[in-house]
C-alpha cells in the first residue's frame, strides 16, 4: 500500500484553498480543508492496519518514489520510510491535527483570511507528514524547513499588526540559526559516509565514526543545534512564547503537538550516531534539565493563559531531551505522544476562553469560569491533571518514565531536577486553573453574563482530546516488561530503555511515588496560594521581590541576546551599509556605469553623419590594418 | 565540369522571378497595389524555402556552374535562412509599404535580386564569384535604401552607402587582383597555396587578403568599418532595415566563412591577434554607441553591429563549437531582428516612422502582444534563457573560451552587461513609463503581426529545443567544402 497519499491529500488541500480559496464559500474551504486532514486520518488507519497484520520483523516498508538528484556518487531519491517510529508519529500528526482542523473550522469562521489560513495549515500538515516519514536527511530537512515556513506564516497570520509579523520574523530567524546546525552536520554526514540515507548511515555509523576523533562528536552536536531550534531548546527557545502571536489553534496543532516535537524525533530517528558519543548524549540530557527548570520556573508568575502554556510547552520538550540523553530514547517519544493530547487539549481551552471573553488572556482579571464554561473547565482540568503527572493520566506514566530513567542512567541529581520541574509544573498548571475557573469571577458583569461554552466542533475535540490524555498512558507502564507495550511497539527502531532497572522494581515504585507526591504538593500549594489566602501570592512576591522580577521578566534572556548579539549584528550590518555598499560599492558601480556612458558620449561623437568622415576613417582604418598585416609579419 | 542547373536552381527561380517583379512594376497603375506580386512572391520563397530545407541534409559538395559554385550543407543553411528572413521581411512589407507610398512591384523584384546575390556569396568557389555576389547584393540595397524618396534621411541613406559601397567594393577588387597576381588563380581552393613571407610573393599574398578581408568586413559591419550602418539602418525602409540587419548579415558572414576555412592553417595564427581586435572594437563600438540613442531603429542599428562582433568571437574560436554557435546565433538573431523591427512597423506612424523611446512609453500594456513579443525579443538579444539568443550566445562563449580566448569570451560578457544600458531602457519605456502619445493610432498590418508572432514562437522555440539543430548545424561544416581535404577529392 502507498505511503505517499497520506501526504497528497492535504498537499491538494492546500492548493485548491490556496488557489481558489478566494472564490469559495466558508463552508466549502472548511469541508476541504478539515477532509483532506480526514482522508489521511483514514489512510494513517489502513496504513496502521497493513503495519499491524504484518509479521513484527518486517515492520518496516520503504517506498521509493524516484531519484531526486543524482551528483557524482550522491544519489538522494525520494523515498518514504514508514516504520514503528514513523508510524507513531503519523498517528499522532494526523489524530491530533485532524481535531485542531476541525476545531479550527470554527475557531477561524469569522476571519477574513479562512482559505489562506486552511490552505497554509494543510500545507503544515504535508511538510510535517513529509518530515516524520522521509528516509533521508535531506528529505527531512525539506520537512524540517516546510514546518518552518508553515509556523512562520501562520505566527503572522494577522500580519497586519506588527507585533505578529515580528513575533514570525523571530521564530523564523531563530529556527535559521538551529538549521545552520542541522545543515553543516548534514554536510559532516555526506563527508564522512556519501550518503545521505538513514539506513546507510545509522548502520555503517560505528565502523566509520569510529576512527574519527571528532566527527563522532560533531555530527550529533550539529545535528542537535538543529533540534534545539526547532524544539526551543536553551539557547534557541525564546522564539516560541512569541510564537503564541498566531491563532490559538495554530498554537496547539504547531507549537505544541508536532512541530516543536520534530527535534525529538530526529534524535530519537539518528540515536545510533547519539549512542557513539557518550558527551553528545550529556549535553542533550544537560540542556533538556537546564531548559525544563528554566521554562518552568517562569511560568510560575506569568499571567498569559497561552504563555504559561507556551513556557510550559518549552518545559516539557526538555523532558523529552532529557529522556533522550538518559538513552530512554522510546520514553522521549512516549512523552511526545503524550504530551500531543494534553497540550493540545490545554491549548484548544485557551482558546474557548479566549473566544469567550474577547481575546483577553490575562488569568488575573478571569475566574469564576467554572460555572459558565463547564465543558471547558473539566477538558482543561484532565489535560492539567495529565500534564501534571497525577495518576492515572497520561502525563503520569511518560514523565515518570523519563525520572526514572534519569534516575538509573544520571544518578540521583537529575531526578531531583526532574521532579522539581515537576513540581513547578504542578503548580503553575494550578495557578491558572484556580485563577482562572474558581473562586469569585474579576470579570465586569456584563461580560460574565455573556460567556458562552465550546460551540459543537470545539467540543468534540476537545473531549476527544481530553480522552486521549487520560488514556493514552496505558500503552506503557514502566517497571513491567509486559505491560512496556509503548516501548516494546518500537523496539525494532529505538533500543528498550535501561533493563537494569527490572532487577530491582521497588525504588522505581519508590520514585513513581515520590514524584506523584511532590506533584501533589504543587497542587495543594497553588490550591493555598490562590484559593485558600489570595493575598499570599502578594506576600510571597513582596518578600523575593527580585526573584520575582528575575522571573517575571523571563531572566532578561530577550533582553541580553538583543544587547549581546541583535544590536551588534544590526550595528555592524549598519555599517556594512553604509560605508562598504553604499560608498565603496554603489560608488563602484555608478563610477563605472558613469565611465560607460562617457565612453558612449564618445563613440557618438565619431557618429557624425558626414559620409566624407566616414570614408576617412574607414580609409585610415583600412591602411592601419593593410600595414600592419602587411608589414608586421 | 558543367552548368548542372539542378545546383542552382534557388538561385535561377529567384533571378527569373525578380525580372518578372521588375517587368511587372511597369505596367502597375498608379495608387493600387501589387497583390499579386506579393502573393506570388511569399508563395516563391516559402517553395524555396521548403526546397532548400529539403536539400540541407545532402551530403557531400558538389559544384556547378562551370565551378565557380559549390552546393553543400553550409551553404544549403544559409541560403535557408537568407530565405527565412526575406520571407519574414515580405510579411511586414505591404501594409508598411503602403502606409509609406511606396509600395511598388520593383521592390519585390529588387528584394529577390539583392537574394540571388547573398547567395553567390556563400556558395562562392571563387573569389569571382564572390564578388559578383557582393555587387548583385549591394545594388538593389542601394536603390531600395533610397526607395522613400520624399522622406530626407532615405535618399541619403542610400547615397551614403552606395558611397562606401562602392568604395569597399573597389577595395575588395583591388585584394581579389593582388590575390590573383600571387597565385594565379580565383578559386577558393587556391588560396591553400596562399603564404604570407618577406619576399615579393608574400607580400602580395599579405597585402591581397587584407583588402579582401576589409571588404568583406565592410558588408559585416565590424568595427572600424561600421560607420554607415546606424545612418543607412535609420534611413532606410523599415522592412529593408531588418533585411539588410539579418540576410545581408548572413551573407557577409558566409563569405567570410568561405574564405577563412579555405585558408592554410598556417595562416590562421597570424589573422587571429587582428580578428580579435576587430571583435572587441566592433563589440565596443555597437554597444557603447546604442548606449545614447533613442531612435529604436538607430539603437537596434548599434546593436547590430554589436551582435556581429559577437558573432566573429564564434568565428575566430574556429572549433565545433563556434561553428555551431555562428550557425544557431545567426538563425536566432534573424528571428529576434526581423521580430524587433516588426514591432517597430506596428507602432509607427507614417511619416514620423522613426519611432522614439519616448514614443513607445506605456505601449507594452495597451497593446500587450506587441509589447511582450517585444520584450522577448529584447530578452533574446540581451541572451536571457529561455530564448534562443541565449543558446547561441552561449555557445559562441562558450567556443571562445574552449578556443583558449578567455579573455575575448570575458570582454564578450562585459559587453552583454552594457547592452542592458539600452535594451532594458526599451522594456522600461514600453512597460514603466506613462503613456506620452496624445494621439493613439492602433497599431495596423496584419502581416506585421503574423512576422511577430511567427518570431516570438520561433525566438522561443529555438531556445528551449537545442539538441537537434545543433547536430544539424554540426554536420553544416563537417559536410561541407570547408572540411580540410575536400577540396582534393573534388570531381
Amino acid at each position: 500500500m502507498a505511503i505517499l497519499p497520506i501526504l497528497l491529500f492535504p498537499l491538494l488541500g492546500a492548493l485548491v484553498n490556496g488557489l481558489f480559496g478566494g472564490r469559495f464559500s466558508k463552508r466549502t474551504i472548511a469541508w476541504v480543508g478539515v477532509g483532506s486532514v480526514g482522508l489521511s486520518l483514514l489512510w494513517m488507519l489502513l496504513l496502521g492496519g497493513r503495519f499491524f497484520s504484518s509479521p513484527e520483523g518486517e515492520r518496516a516498508f520503504v517506498e521509493t518514489l524516484y531519484t531526486w538528484m543524482s551528483i557524482g556518487t550522491l544519489k538522494i531519491p525520494f523515498a518514504l520510510r514508514l516504520d514503528a517510529l514513523s508510524m507513531v508519529m503519523i498517528a499522532v500528526v494526523t489524530f491530533v491535527g485532524f481535531f485542531i482542523h476541525l476545531y479550527s473550522s470554527d475557531y477561524m469562521k469569522d476571519d477574513p483570511g479562512f482559505g489562506r489560513y486552511f490552505a497554509y495549515l494543510n500545507l503544515f500538515m504535508t511538510a510535517m507528514l513529509l518530515l516524520v516519514l522521509a528516509d533521508n536527511f535531506l528529505l527531512m530537512f525539506i520537512g524540517w524547513e516546510g514546518v518552518g515556513l508553515c509556523s512562520y506564516l501562520l505566527i503572522g497570520f494577522w500580519y497586519m499588526e506588527d507585533v505578529n509579523a515580528n513575533a514570525g520574523k523571530k521564530a523564523f530567524l531563530v529556527n535559521r540559526i538551529g538549521d545552520l546546525g542541522f545543515l553543516v552536520g548534514m554536510f559532516c554526514i555526506v563527508y564522512a559516509f556519501g550518503t545521505l540515507s538513514f539506513h546507510d548511515v545509522l548502520s555503517r555509523a560505528p565502523e566509520v565514526l569510529r576512527g574519527s576523533a571528532w566527527l563522532v562528536h560533531a555530527i550529533p552536536l550539529l545535528l542537535f543545534v538543529g533540534a534545539t531550534g526547532k524544539s526551543a531548546q536553551i539557547p534557541l527557545y525564546v522564539w516560541l512564547p512569541d510564537a503564541m502571536q498566531g491563532p490559538t489553534p495554530v498554537s496547539a496543532l504547531i507549537h505544541a503537538a508536532t512541530m516543536v516535537t520534530a527535534g525529538v524525533y530526529m534524535v530519537a530517528r539518528v540515536h545510533p550516531l547519539y549512542l557513539l558519543s557518550p558527551p553528545a548524549l550529556f549535553v542533550v540530557t544537560l540542556i533538556g534539565v537546564l531548559t525544563l527548570l528554566l521554562a518552568a520556573s517562569i511560568a510560575l508568575v506569568q499571567n498569559d493563559m497561552k504563555r504559561v502554556l507556551a513556557y510550559s510547552t518549552i518545559s516539557q520538550l526538555g523532558y523529552m531531551f532529557a529522556a533522550l540523553g538518559a538513552q530512554a530514547f522510546s520514553y522521549g517519544v512516549f512523552h511526545v505522544f503524550t504530551h500531543a493530547f494534553f497540550k493540545a487539549c490545554l491549548f484548544l481551552g485557551s482558546g474557548v476562553v479566549m473566544h469567550a471573553l474577547h481575546g483577553e488572556l490575562d488569568v488575573q482579571k478571569m475566574g469564576g469560569l467554572k460555572q459558565k464554561m463547564p465543558l471547558t473547565y473539566w477538558t482543561f482540568l484532565v489535560g492539567a491533571l495529565a500534564l501534571s503527572g497525577i495518576f492515572p493520566f497520561a502525563g503520569f506514566f511518560s514523565k515518570d518514565a523519563i525520572l526514572s530513567a534519569l534516575w538509573i542512567h544520571y544518578g540521583p541529581i537529575f531526578w531531583a531536577l526532574g521532579v522539581l520541574g515537576a513540581f513547578m509544573t504542578a503548580f503553575y498548571m494550578f495557578r491558572v486553573i484556580f485563577l482562572a475557573f474558581h473562586g469569585e469571577t474579576r470579570l465586569e458583569k456584563h461580560t460574565y453574563e455573556h460567556l458562552h461554552d465550546a460551540s459543537p466542533k470545539m467540543a468534540v475535540a476537545l473531549v476527544v482530546l481530553a480522552l486521549g490524555s487520560l488514556v493514552s498512558g496505558f500503552v506503557e507502564i514502566p517497571g513491567s516488561e509486559s505491560l512496556a507495550r509503548f516501548s516494546g511497539f518500537l523496539s525494532s527502531v529505538l533500543p528498550m530503555p535501561h533493563h537494569e532497572a527490572h532487577a530491582s522494581p521497588i525504588p522505581e515504585f519508590a520514585l513513581m511515588a515520590v514524584s506523584l507526591g511532590v506533584a501533589l504538593f504543587g497542587i495543594l500549594l497553588a490550591y493555598v496560594f490562590y484559593l485558600r489566602y489570595p493575598g499570599l501570592p502578594y506576600l510571597v512576591g513582596q518578600m523575593f521581590s527580585r526573584g520575582y522580577r528575575l522571573l517575571w521578566n523571563k531572566y532578561w534572556v530577550d533582553e541580553i541576546y538583543n544587547a549581546l548579539v541583535v544590536r551588534p549584528i544590526v550595528l555592524l550590518a549598519q555599517g556594512l551599509w553604509r560605508v562598504v555598499d553604499v560608498f565603496f560599492i554603489d560608488g563602484l558601480v555608478n563610477a563605472m556605469a558613469y565611465l560607460t556612458f562617457a565612453a558612449g558620449a564618445g563613440v557618438r561623437v565619431l557618429q557624425n553623419g558626414n559620409v566624407q568622415f566616414y570614408a576617412l576613417m574607414a580609409f585610415a582604418s583600412l591602411a592601419v590594418l593593410v600595414v600592419c598585416l602587411t608589414f608586421l609579419l | 565540369m558543367d552548368f548542372r542547373v539542378g545546383l542552382v536552381a534557388v538561385e535561377v527561380a529567384l533571378s527569373l522571378l525578380a525580372l518578372l517583379f521588375i517587368l511587372l512594376g511597369a505596367w502597375q497603375r498608379p495608387n493600387t497595389s501589387p497583390t499579386g506580386a506579393w502573393a506570388v512572391a511569399v508563395l516563391a520563397l516559402i517553395a524555396l524555402g521548403g526546397f532548400s530545407l529539403s536539400s540541407s541534409g545532402i551530403d557531400g559538395v558538389a559544384r556547378s556552374f562551370y565551378g565557380l559554385v559549390v552546393s553543400d550543407r553550409l551553404g544549403a543553411f544559409l541560403g535557408l535562412f537568407s530565405l527565412i528572413s526575406g520571407l519574414l521581411v515580405l510579411f511586414m512589407s505591404p501594409a508598411y509599404l503602403s502606409r509609406e507610398g511606396i509600395h511598388k512591384a520593383e521592390y519585390y523584384g529588387l528584394v529577390f535580386l539583392s537574394l540571388v546575390g547573398g547567395f553567390f556569396m556563400f556558395k562562392a568557389a571563387s573569389l569571382l564569384t564572390l564578388f559578383l555576389g557582393l555587387e548583385v547584393l549591394s545594388m538593389p540595397l542601394y536603390v531600395l535604401c533610397g526607395l522613400k524618396r520624399n522622406f530626407g534621411k532615405s535618399p541619403e541613406a542610400g547615397l551614403k552607402y552606395f558611397y562606401l559601397g562602392a568604395f569597399f567594393s573597389a577595395v575588395m577588387l583591388y585584394g581579389i587582383s593582388f590575390l590573383y597576381g600571387a597565385l594565379g588563380t580565383v578559386n577558393l581552393e587556391g588560396l591553400a597555396a596562399l603564404a604570407i613571407s618577406s619576399n615579393r610573393h608574400g607580400l602580395m599574398c599579405a597585402f591581397g587578403l587584407a583588402l579582401l578581408l576589409c571588404g568583406l568586413a565592410f558588408k559585416a559591419g565590424l568595427a572600424p568599418f561600421h560607420a554607415w550602418v546606424p545612418d543607412v539602418y535609420e534611413g532606410a525602409p523599415t522592412t529593408i532595415t531588418a533585411f539588410m540587419a539579418t540576410f545581408v548579415k548572413v551573407a557577409a558572414f558566409g563569405a567570410l566563412i568561405r574564405i577563412l576555412f579555405s585558408l592554410p592553417p598556417d595562416i590562421l595564427p597570424v589573422l587571429k591577434p587582428f580578428g580579435w581586435l576587430v571583435a572587441v572594437l566592433t563589440m565596443f563600438a555597437g554597444n557603447l554607441g546604442a548606449l545614447y540613442q533613442t531612435n529604436i531603429k538607430r539603437l537596434l542599428a548599434f546593436s547590430s553591429i554589436a551582435h556581429a562582433g559577437y558573432l566573429l568571437v564564434g568565428l575566430l574560436s574556429f572549433n565545433a563549437l563556434g561553428q555551431q554557435g555562428v550557425l544557431y546565433y545567426l538563425l536566432a538573431y534573424t528571428f529576434m531582428n526581423v521580430g524587433a523591427f516588426a514591432v517597430v512597423i506596428a507602432f509607427g506612424q507614417r511619416g514620423e516612422e522613426n519611432v522614439t523611446l519616448d514614443d513607445l512609453r506605456g505601449m507594452g500594456l495597451r497593446h500587450p502582444f506587441l509589447g511582450v513579443a517585444m520584450a522577448l525579443f529584447i530578452l533574446s538579444m540581451i541572451g536571457i534563457p529561455p530564448t534562443a539568443g541565449f543558446v547561441g550566445k552561449y555557445y559562441l562563449f562558450a567556443a571562445a573560451l574552449s578556443a583558449g580566448m578567455p579573455v575575448l569570451a570575458v570582454i564578450g560578457v562585459l559587453n552583454s552587461v552594457i547592452s542592458l544600458g539600452y535594451y532594458l531602457r526599451v522594456l522600461v519605456a514600453l512597460f514603466m513609463m506613462p503613456e506620452a502619445r496624445a494621439v493613439i493610432i492602433p497599431p495596423k498590418g496584419f502581416g506585421a503581426k503574423v512576422a511577430v508572432a511567427a518570431c516570438a514562437v520561433l525566438v522561443l522555440w529555438f531556445g528551449c529545443f537545442v539538441s537537434s539543430p545543433i547536430a544539424a548545424f554540426q554536420g553544416a561544416f563537417s559536410q561541407s567544402m570547408l572540411q580540410p581535404g575536400t577540396i582534393a577529392r573534388l570531381p
